[in-house]
């Protein structure tokens, strides 16, 4: 049973005063009002630094970009009114569409877009999300409605990259935003919601923003923390929320015969992993890695949390990309103590040791991550019956992002990672990613990132990846552990749902309440 | 699957320990027990309450010819009962659900060859030394000589195709692994000896298809996967005349060999599904039963909500119906409802022939509707009584036709370890999600 959260939660109180619950929990939504539960709530609401899930799916009611899905997930213009390309195919054109305005009234001008891109590609920006336009030479803001985006080299179709969010040129001093910047918390889109409020329970409201052109079903959306996410399957049935974005495996079968819900598939390509600091001793040393790879029961430490598919790589087993002639670690003690003792440890029945200190390690998981603690507290158990010293550390949010994310402080990390329908593994193994936080690097990795970035033959992006997955399987910079099926689920009283398989609420402003 | 109260209503046992779970309960009321509706009582002439009523009726089926085949049937494992059980209704039953599956995977097939090949051509990217991207040419070239528009004058992209297919037919993939891609590339290779592309089968090829497209009679577009799809529904159609199920159904007492673990209600619904639809294969979307239960018609357009407002509506019917059905019956009966999850196996088949339909009728959202709401999610990764091979194969080319390529291997992988000949069409709608993804930047977040 995971430990009580801490956060100031509506829920979190409310356990301790069971008496106040009926009250608590029959309050009705408000006319027209979405309620969906987040494990965790985002930490800040500007899409230049979005690192997770629940970030990226706030960002999708708040913000839009030159383009985006449609319902059958072809590009089709959002910001962008239409657009021309040069014939050498290295500039394009595009005009914005009339009369949008940023949800505090002013006009959204290509001004904007040519911002947008100069502070993703500003070095003191510090985002992520700078990979996105690092093929844009130069954004230019031509007039009110045109901006002409100048590339790094031909593009067949630019329209396909262009998703990202714009922001308020106007709410910035410069293209070098901080993190901090007080916009994360008073943000301005120009999508079908605006934010309202941030709670004292750590819920946000939302609310229909009445200027824009696709006037949204919903009157009000309410994101709410449900940190335990053992509650949030009762809230959904009992009629405090009307979505969760990820049902807990275990609660499944009873959201599924009930009438007033309906699941949806939200398969999101994600895979869970322990990430090595490969920084950091005895984790340099590939051994250790390994040895402790071929130490981990991964069907036994998944086995309790839900079904999934165990994985030897970084994608999920029914990409294009799985490499299926990659066998799974076999747990095998002489094996395992093989290589250890190639790395100089000896271990005389009081576990392994080097130099006369004992093989140890800390594994830390976000404090919110669905099942981490089961899953963390089988992992030490497994791996101290066969001689390594393991301690635990759920972090919370800001330690997670100083301590994983900024410092690199950390031994080893249990964490998942989602990917959209290209599931793009670049940053996170090519020796510059953003999201490569284990500090793995390796030549031959890179280069065939870049092929499969670069080429325009499936056959060969195909089997480039095929190989990455061979040689990062090998270099052990993470255990790959599996992929769980994962679903969202609805109250039956929100009509016309279609969610996107990756940022859930693209197409929400169709949705309706009963 | 959204039970209709089938299995054994699982306890919310989060709900049952514990003073917030008490205190939920308390603030809910629980749930109201349906009642049946005036208009289900139509089911009670429904094979399922005549072997609930009658338990022994089932023994006299299943013990009749083999256990293990129809439990087979039961679990949808179609080519193993028409294995196991004797010549006769059920080994012909069995056959024809085979070929509609075949024929399920021939659909999906001829969409996604078209397809990959379209998106191929789109992207100016011409023809590679893979197999995959020639084969879809020959789908191509295959589609527009069936329509009687394409090789006459064909354009610059199918030229293009045309010659790669001529220089490279004797370059197929043999002795590959892929059984089924060995099948699809002679296949390929014959169809494109037989409209006159090529002048001899690829080397390695047997050569002995059974590619009748000169039979009379007969329907064929020339697919990979049609040649299986026409071989096996020329058998199951052979078997259902050779037992003459047209006859039996309308004797006075029909045997429930007809009926058992099927989609339709009654032997009137089988008749109606027969004369409806030749191929029979969809049995159970309509009828006289389901017209008696007066539910909701999808609307004027490919709107998956009221796809989703049918389903419930269904639902307000048999959930009832079935519950009351449990209060009557004796024991053994209760049992061969719940063990069997008999009443969910008919909704899951029903939904599934609806699916099929919207399909066939360019809805392609209101079949994903559908079929999500028939999926047992509880064993989704599996087959199963109520998750049945069609079920994947629709969902896929379901998620295909709405842009979720990728999706649609999410569901082929499911039938690729049952069935190997998906292997073939795994990797072309793999190619085609790549195809589609090229020049892309993806996102990821954590969590």
């Amino acid at each position: 049973m995971p430990s009580r959260p801490t956060s100031t939660s509506a829920l979190g109180t409310l356990t301790a005063l069971p008496l106040c619950l009926c009250w608590a929990l029959s309050a009705p939504a408000q006319a027209s009002e979405l309620r969906y539960a987040e494990d965790q709530a985002p930490a800040i609401v500007n899409p230049l630094f979005a690192t997770t899930m629940s970030e990226a799916r706030l960002d999708e009611l708040l913000f839009e970009g030159l383009y985006n899905d449609n319902k059958d997930l072809a590009t089709s213009p959002d910001l962008a009114a239409s657009a021309q390309m040069s014939s050498d195919r290295m500039e394009m054109t595009i005009t914005m569409r009339q009369g949008v305005t940023w949800q505090d009234g002013t006009p959204v001008t290509a001004n904007d877009v040519a911002f947008t891109i100069a502070a993703m590609k500003d070095k003191g920006t510090l985002s992520t999300e700078q990979g996105r336009v690092d093929w844009i030479d130069e954004a230019t803001a031509i007039d009110d409605r045109t901006v002409r985006l100048r590339f790094v080299r031909p593009e067949a179709r630019p329209e396909d990259k262009l998703f990202f969010k714009i922001l308020p040129a106007h709410r910035f001093d410069g293209t070098a935003i901080k993190r901090t910047d007080p916009f994360r918390t008073n943000p301005i889109g120009s999508g079908p919601f605006k934010l309202d409020s941030y709670n004292d329970d750590g819920s946000i409201s939302m609310s229909r923003y009445e200027g824009h052109r696709d006037r949204a079903g919903l009157d009000q959306i309410t994101m709410r923390e449900v940190s335990d996410k053992n509650y949030q399957a009762k809230l959904l049935m009992y009629e405090s929320l009307e979505a969760l974005v990820r049902v807990l495996p275990r609660d499944l079968a009873v959201l599924q015969s009930n009438r007033k819900v309906e699941l949806y598939p939200y398969q999101t390509n994600s895979w869970w992993y322990l990430g090595f600091n490969l920084h950091r001793d005895p984790f340099k040393d590939p051994r250790v890695r390994t040895a402790l790879a071929e130490m981990i029961d991964v069907d036994a430490l998944l086995a309790p949390i839900g079904t999934g598919d165990s994985l030897t790589g970084p994608f999920v087993k029914s990409s294009p990309f799985y490499n299926h002639q990659v066998p799974a670690f076999v747990n095998d003690p002489i094996q395992v103590a093989d290589l250890l003792e190639q790395a100089g440890y000896v271990n005389n029945g009081d576990g392994w040791k080097k130099d006369g200190k004992p093989l140890t390690l800390t594994v830390s998981a976000h404090k919110n991550l669905e099942s981490a603690q089961e899953v963390v507290i089988n992992l030490q158990s497994q791996l101290q019956s066969q001689g390594v010293t393991v301690q635990v550390d759920f972090l919370d949010e800001a330690a997670w992002r100083a301590s994983v994310w900024r410092d690199r402080d950390y031994d080893l990390i249990l964490s998942q990672w989602s990917f959209d329908r290209n599931e793009d593994i670049r940053e996170q193994f090519h020796s510059k990613g953003s999201r490569n936080f284990t500090g793995y690097a390796n030549k031959e990795v890179d280069r065939l990132l870049d092929l499969a970035r670069d080429t325009m033959d499936p056959q060969e992006k195909k089997q480039a990846l095929r190989d990455v997955h061979k040689l990062v399987h090998d270099d052990v910079p993470m255990v790959f552990l599996w992929t769980l099926d994962s679903y969202s689920a609805m109250s039956t009283d929100i009509r016309n749902v279609v969610i996107h398989p990756f940022y859930f609420f693209t197409w929400a402003t169709d949705w309706a309440m009963q | 699957m959204r039970s209709a109260q089938t299995r054994p209503k699982r306890p919310p046992a989060l709900l049952t320990a514990g003073l917030v779970a008490a205190t939920l309960t308390a603030c809910s009321g629980g749930q109201p027990t349906p009642q049946p509706t005036a208009t289900s009582s139509v089911l009670d002439g429904s094979w399922i309450a005549q072997i609930a009523n009658q338990p022994d009726l089932f023994g006299g089926v299943v013990d009749v010819d083999s256990r293990a085949a129809w439990v087979a049937m039961h679990e949808g494992r179609w080519a193993d009962a028409a294995q196991a059980l004797p010549p006769g209704v059920g080994r012909a039953r069995a056959e024809l659900e085979l070929a509609v599956f075949y024929e399920d995977l021939a659909d999906l097939a001829s969409v996604a060859w078209p397809d990959l090949a379209a998106t191929w051509l789109a992207r100016d990217s011409g023809v590679s030394d893979g197999p995959m991207p020639f084969l879809a040419a020959v789908a191509v070239i295959s589609r527009d000589h069936h329509a009687d528009t394409g090789l006459s004058a064909p354009t610059a992209g199918q030229q293009a195709l045309l010659t790669a297919l001529q220089t490279e037919s004797g370059a197929l993939p043999k002795g590959t692994a892929l059984d089924g891609l060995d099948q699809a590339g002679c296949l390929a290779g014959d169809l494109a000896r037989l409209s006159g592309q090529s002048e001899q089968s690829p080397q390695g090829c047997r050569g002995d298809l059974p590619l009748d497209l000169d039979a009379e009679g007969t329907w064929y577009d020339p697919l990979v996967y049609d040649a299986l799809a026409h071989q096996t529904r020329r058998r199951a159609d052979r078997s259902l005349g050779d037992v003459g199920w047209e006859q039996r159904a309308t004797q006075a007492k029909p045997p429930l060999d007809l009926l058992l673990f099927g989609p339709a209600w009654t032997t009137a619904d089988l008749s109606a599904a027969a004369a409806a639809d030749s191929s029979m294969s969809t049995i159970g979307a309509s009828g006289p039963t389901l017209s008696a239960l007066h539910l909701p018609d999808e609307g004027p357009t490919d709107e998956p909500q009221a796809a989703r407002e049918r389903v419930r509506a269904l639902d307000r019917e048999l959930d009832p119906w079935q519950a009351h059905l449990l209060d009557t019956v004796s024991d053994d009966g209760k049992a061969l409802l719940t063990d069997l999850q008999l009443v969910a196996q008919v909704r899951s088949r029903i939904l599934l022939a609806w699916a099929r339909l919207a399909l066939h009728n360019d809805r392609p959202h209101q079949a994903t509707a559908y079929l999500l709401l028939a999926i047992d999610i509880e064993s989704a990764r599996t087959l199963g009584p109520l998750n049945p091979p069609s079920l994947y194969a629709l969902a896929a080319q379901a998620s295909l036709r709405t842009g979720r390529t990728r999706e649609a291997l999410d569901y082929l992988s499911v039938l690729e370890a049952p069935y190997p000949i998906v292997t073939g069409l795994d990797e072309t709608i793999g190619d085609l999600a790549v195809l589609e993804g090229l020049g892309r930047h993806g996102d990821s977040k954590e969590n």
